[in-house]
């Protein structure tokens, strides 16, 4: 599996398994776009100077969750910052990438770790408003 | 993007615990050079600019917060100093944000947390340290949560 140029070594960690199941994310799009994976190292590279590399492994991850219940309440609870996002559900198979359990305030929030060319985008969809509620 | 870390009225800050993450930390504990402890939250994000506030805590409240006697909501909706700071890091220019006190009743309702989320973390795991201890470092052999991503 070919990983960014921008990961540091050991990443993803050895206690990441190969991505499978079902993953919530929130998103910016509809349809969901490339731009929605985009990571926080990948924005922001320079907040990462001198800071671990669990903590920058960490960042060129993305947060997903494996509960919608815990992807609702993360969106209720900060109303203003994640009111906009939609929650987009993809099914995630070995070929993108790994994934690790690293619960936030909800124990559901897994870090994924997505190779070169695997174009996540491609097998989320949001889901409707009524599933949302 | 912007460095919500370094604040010129607080100062250089460092993340003492993080308490909620979403692709990078959107609630969590910091403080400065001087030891004086901040709570921080995301609070609003549209075209021009990202909004986060930094409500000043002493570690007695800061206890009470990570334990949940208080909660999310009011940890910024009733700050220790009756007000806190806004600030806002425009995208077109991060490095300049636009930094304002806000009073406790200034702040709109629907920037802060929804009333009655909390933490519920154990006291005996504070990290916040006393005057004459130095911090406590990343221990690189626990398993990679949230919480361990400080420096």
């Amino acid at each position: 599996m070919e990983w960014p140029h921008f990961y540091p070594v050991n990443c993803p960690p050895v206690e990441a398994r190969p991505a499978s199941g079902k993953v919530y994310r929130l998103v910016r799009n509809d349809p969901v776009q490339a731009e929605d994976f985009r990571t926080f190292f990948e924005e922001n590279a320079r907040w990462f100077t001198n800071k671990p590399t669990t903590t920058v492994c960490k960042g060129c991850g993305i947060s997903v969750y494996t509960e919608l219940q815990d992807i609702k309440r993360l969106k209720n609870r900060y109303k203003r910052k994640f009111g906009k996002y939609k929650i987009a559900e993809g099914e995630l198979d070995a070929k993108f990438g790994m994934i690790q359990n690293t619960p936030s305030k909800e124990e559901s929030h897994h870090t994924w770790w997505v190779p070169i060319r695997a174009e996540p985008w491609t097998v989320f969809n949001i889901i409707g408003e009524s599933k949302e509620q | 993007m912007a460095d919500i870390l370094n604040i010129s009225e607080l100062g250089r800050l460092e993340i003492i615990e993080i308490y909620d993450y979403y692709d990078q930390p959107i609630l969590f504990a910091c403080k400065n050079a001087a030891g004086h402890l901040h709570l921080v939250v995301a609070a609003d994000e549209n075209d021009q600019y990202e909004t986060w506030l930094y409500a000043r805590v002493s570690p007695e409240r800061l206890t009470l917060i990570r334990s949940g006697v208080i909660d999310l909501h009011d940890a910024f909706a009733d700050p220790e100093d009756g007000r806190l700071f806004q600030v806002k890091f425009p995208y077109d220019n991060p490095t300049s944000p636009q930094i304002e006190y806000l009073e406790s009743n200034q702040i709109p309702e629907d920037m802060l947390p929804t009333r009655g989320e909390r933490l519920d973390l154990k006291a005996e795991t504070h990290p916040v340290p006393s005057k004459t201890e130095p911090m406590p470092k990343h221990n690189p052999t626990l398993t990679m949560k949230n919480r361990d991503l400080v420096n």
